[in-house]
C-alpha cells in the first residue's frame, strides 16, 4: 500500500503531466476550437462563462451531487466478475456498473449536470441528439426532472433500430424530431440540433451527449463525466489497493471512456488505457467507426480532431452495430491523447461484439449495450494473454435492453 | 499589399458607391444542377447585372445551410464534383468573365487540401475571395498569415448575436465585404426581414467602412426594397438555387433565374438620391 502511494505520487508529478496542463481553454494541443458560424459564437461564448462560474458554485456544486446520488444513484458499484474472469482464464476482470445509472447508461451523469447548468442560465428549451438513443432518454429525463421543455433530434435509421428508446423518451414528454437527411444516423441529428440551435439561441440550451463539439462542449461533458473515474480509483484501491494495470472503454464521440480514464491519466505509465473504437465489418470494408484508427485529421462539428473523411475532406459516412458508435467524429481530447500516445486506440468487429454481448449475459447475468460489448470484446481477447495478478477494469457503460430484437 | 485601387472586389464596391448602387451577389453551387449546367447558371447571372458571384464548393455536412443549400450541394456531390473540379471550372470562366468570384465553403475542405495549397490555386484560378462560415475570429488567428501571403479577400460574418468589441474585430480582420447575416439561422428563403436587421446596420457603419453585404434569407423584391439603403450589397442563394431545383425544366428555371436577376438588379442599380 506505501508503495504504492509512493508510486502514485511519483506518477502524479511525472512529466505527462506537465505536459497535460497545457489545458483548459478549450484546446487540446491544437485540437479543440470552435469552428462554428458566428451566430453560435455567443451562445458558445455564454455557455462557457456560466459553465466556469457554476463548476466552482457551492450550491450547483451540491444540487448536483444531490441529484447524482439520488436521482442517478451514484455511486455505481465496481463489481469483480469472477466468472467472466475465470472463463478467460487470465487477469481479474472488474466492470464498473454505469448500467446501473438510472435509465441504464451513462449519459444520465452529463444531462442532469447540464439540464440543471441549463435551469441556471434561464433558458427555457432543452434540445438534444441523440444515437443509441440513451442520451435522448438522459436529455428527456432530465428535462422532465426539471421541468423544461425538451425536442430530441434522432436520425430516421437510430429511430428504427433504437424502437424502444424512442417509446421512453416520448412518454418522458420529449418531442423526438426524426432526421432524414444524409447518413439518417447521429452524425446528421447532430448537424440538424446545430441548425435548430442557431435559429434559437436565445432561450434555447444545446444538451450535446458526448465530449464532441465546439468548446466548451468537450470539457464540460467530460467534467461531468469524470466521476465515473473518480469513483473507480478509490473503489480499486479500497479493494484491491492498487491501481488496475489496464482500463478498457468503447469510444464512439468519448464520453464514457474520458470520464473513466481522466483521473487515471498522470498514470498512465502504468496503468494502460485503451479506447475501443467501432470495427464495423472491417477496416477494408469502409463499413467502421474506427475514427481515431482510421481517420484523418480535420474540422467537424465545431471541433478540429480526427474524422472519417474522404480525399477532399468530405465526412464519410460511419458504419457499427452499436448506433451509439455509428458516428464519423470523436471528441478532441481523445485526438490529443492518441498523439501524445497516452491511449492507445484499437477496434472490434460487430461480429466480436456480439460474441461478447452474449458471453457477458451467459457468464455474469449482465446484459450489455452494442456499444460496451465493443469494450468487453477487446478485454475477452486481452485479459488471457495476463496473469491472475493483472487487473483490468471496464467501463460498463450501459445496459443492452435497448439492444435485444435488433439486428 | 494590394495596390491604391484595392481588390477587384473593392473596386466593384467603390464603382458602385460613388453612383449610389448596391451590389448584387448571388451564390450558386459548383456541379449543380450539372457542371454544365453551373456554368450556364454562371454565365445567365453574370450577364443579367451580377457584380461578384459567389461559388459554392460543396461540402457533405453544411453546418450553416439550409434544406436548399443542403440539397444542391448533395446533387453536385452525387455529380462528382471536388476541389480540383471547381477550381478548373473557374479557371474555364476566366476566359471569357472578369466578374470578382467569392468562393463559399467549410473549413474541412479547405485545411484537407492544404490551406496554403488551396489558397494558391485559388489565386492561380482565379478567385478574388474566400467565404468560411465555420471559420470564426477565433479560429481564423491561426490562418491568417495564409491568406496574407496570396491577395485573396478574407470575406468575414458579422451576425445579429456578436458583440460590439467582436463586430470591431472582425471589421478589422476582414477584407473586401462584411457579410452581414440577416437572420439568427440557417440559410434558405424567408418572406420577410428581421427589423433587428436595421439597427445592427447601422451599428456597422459605425464601426466600419468595409462594404456591407448582406445576406441569408433574401428573397424578394420587398425585402430588399426595405433593406437596401441601409448595406451595399445584397447576397441571394437559396431562392436562385429553388428556381432552378422547382423548374419543370433546366431551360425554364434558366429563364426564371434570368428575370429574377435582373428584376433584382434594377432595384440595387436605380440611381437615387438619399433621403
Ligand atoms: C451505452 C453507451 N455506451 C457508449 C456510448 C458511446 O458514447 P461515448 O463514446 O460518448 O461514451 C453510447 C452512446 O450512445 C452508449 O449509449
Amino acid at each position: 500500500m506505501k508503495k504504492d502511494e509512493k508510486k502514485l505520487k511519483k506518477a502524479n508529478s511525472s512529466f505527462r503531466e506537465k505536459e497535460y496542463r497545457s489545458y483548459g481553454n478549450g484546446y487540446f494541443g491544437t485540437f479543440g476550437g470552435i469552428y462554428v458560424p458566428e451566430t453560435l459564437v455567443s451562445a458558445l461564448k455564454e455557455l462557457e462563462k456560466n459553465y466556469f462560474k457554476y463548476k466552482k458554485d457551492k450550491k450547483f456544486k451540491e444540487e448536483l451531487s444531490f441529484y447524482l446520488k439520488n436521482y442517478v444513484g451514484r455511486p455505481t458499484p465496481l463489481y469483480y466478475a469472477e466468472r467472466l474472469s475465470k472463463r478467460l482464464g487470465g487477469a481479474r476482470i472488474y466492470l464498473k456498473r454505469e448500467d446501473l445509472c438510472h435509465l441504464g447508461a451513462h449519459k444520465i451523469n452529463n444531462t442532469v449536470g447540464q439540464v440543471l447548468l441549463a435551469r441556471k442560465m434561464g433558458k427555457k428549451f432543452i434540445i438534444a441528439e441523440t444515437g443509441a438513443g440513451q442520451h435522448g432518454v438522459a436529455t428527456a429525463a432530465a428535462a422532465a426532472l426539471f421541468n423544461m421543455n425538451c425536442k430530441v433530434f434522432m436520425g430516421s435509421k437510430d429511430i428504427k433500430r433504437q424502437s424502444s428508446n424512442v417509446y421512453r423518451m416520448k412518454l418522458m414528454g420529449a418531442e423526438v424530431i426524426e432526421v432524414s437527411s444524409g447518413s439518417k444516423t447521429l452524425k446528421d441529428a447532430v448537424n440538424e440540433a446545430i441548425r435548430y440551435w442557431v435559429s434559437r439561441v436565445d432561450d434555447t440550451y444545446y444538451v450535446l451527449g458526448s465530449v464532441v463539439g465546439p468548446h466548451p462542449y468537450p470539457t464540460m461533458v467530460r467534467d461531468f463525466q469524470v466521476i465515473i473515474g473518480k469513483e473507480t480509483k478509490k473503489q480499486i484501491m479500497d479493494i484491491e489497493g492498487r491501481l488496475p494495470d489496464y482500463i478498457v472503454a468503447c469510444v464512439g464521440g468519448g464520453s464514457n471512456s474520458i470520464g473513466i480514464f481522466y483521473p487515471f491519466l498522470k498514470n498512465a505509465d502504468f496503468v494502460k488505457l485503451i479506447g475501443v473504437e467501432a470495427g464495423g465489418k472491417g477496416i477494408k470494408s469502409k463499413k467502421h467507426g474506427a475514427t481515431l484508427g482510421y481517420g484523418d485529421k480535420g474540422i467537424f462539428q465545431g471541433a478540429f480532431s480526427y474524422v472519417l473523411q474522404d480525399d477532399y475532406g468530405q465526412i464519410e459516412e460511419a458504419y457499427s452495430i452499436a448506433a451509439g458508435l455509428d458516428y464519423p467524429g470523436v471528441g478532441p481530447e481523445h485526438a490529443y491523447l492518441k498523439e501524445k500516445g497516452i491511449v492507445k486506440y484499437e477496434y472490434v468487429l460487430d461480429s466480436e461484439a456480439l460474441e461478447a454481448f452474449k458471453t457477458l449475459s451467459i457468464c455474469e447475468g449482465i446484459i450489455p449495450a452494442y456499444e460496451t460489448s465493443h469494450a468487453l470484446a477487446y478485454v475477452e481477447k486481452l485479459a488471457p494473454s495476463l496473469g491472475k495478478d493483472k487487473v483490468i477494469i471496464v467501463n460498463l457503460s450501459g445496459r443492452g435492453d435497448k439492444d435485444i430484437g435488433n439486428k | 499589399m494590394y495596390d491604391s485601387k484595392g481588390s477587384p472586389i473593392d473596386r466593384v464596391f467603390k464603382k458602385l458607391r460613388k453612383n449610389n448602387q448596391k451590389a448584387f451577389i448571388p451564390f450558386i453551387t459548383c456541379g449543380f444542377p450539372s457542371l454544365d449546367g453551373f456554368f450556364s447558371l454562371f454565365e445567365t447571372l453574370d450577364k443579367n447585372g451580377a457584380d461578384i458571384i459567389e461559388v459554392g464548393i460543396p461540402f457533405s455536412d453544411p453546418l450553416a445551410d439550409g434544406p436548399v443549400i443542403q440539397t444542391t450541394s448533395k446533387i453536385a456531390l452525387e455529380n462528382g464534383i471536388n476541389t480540383d473540379i471547381v477550381f478548373n471550372s473557374i479557371i474555364e470562366i476566366r476566359k471569357s468573365s472578369n466578374t470578382p468570384i467569392a468562393i463559399m465553403t467549410y473549413f474541412n475542405t479547405i485545411y484537407h487540401y492544404g490551406t496554403g495549397r488551396f489558397l494558391k490555386k485559388a489565386k492561380e484560378a482565379g478567385v478574388n475571395g474566400l467565404i468560411v462560415p465555420d471559420l470564426p475570429l477565433e479560429e481564423f488567428t491561426s490562418y491568417r498569415s495564409y491568406f496574407n501571403r496570396v491577395n485573396i479577400d478574407n470575406i468575414m460574418f458579422a451576425s445579429l448575436t456578436s458583440s460590439k468589441e467582436r463586430l470591431s474585430a472582425i471589421a478589422a480582420q476582414g477584407r473586401g465585404f462584411v457579410y452581414c447575416v440577416s437572420l439568427k439561422g440557417v440559410t434558405g428563403i424567408r418572406n420577410s426581414i428581421n427589423p433587428e436587421v436595421i439597427d445592427f446596420l447601422k451599428n456597422l457603419k459605425g464601426i466600419t467602412t468595409l462594404p456591407l453585404a448582406l445576406g441569408f434569407g433574401i428573397s424578394n423584391r420587398e425585402q430588399i426594397n426595405q433593406i437596401k439603403s441601409y448595406c451595399d450589397g445584397i447576397i441571394v442563394g437559396s431562392k436562385i438555387l429553388t428556381l432552378i431545383l422547382e423548374a419543370d425544366s433546366f431551360k425554364q428555371g434558366i429563364k426564371e433565374v434570368e428575370n429574377f436577376t435582373s428584376s433584382v438588379s434594377d432595384i440595387l442599380k436605380v440611381y437615387k438620391i438619399p433621403g
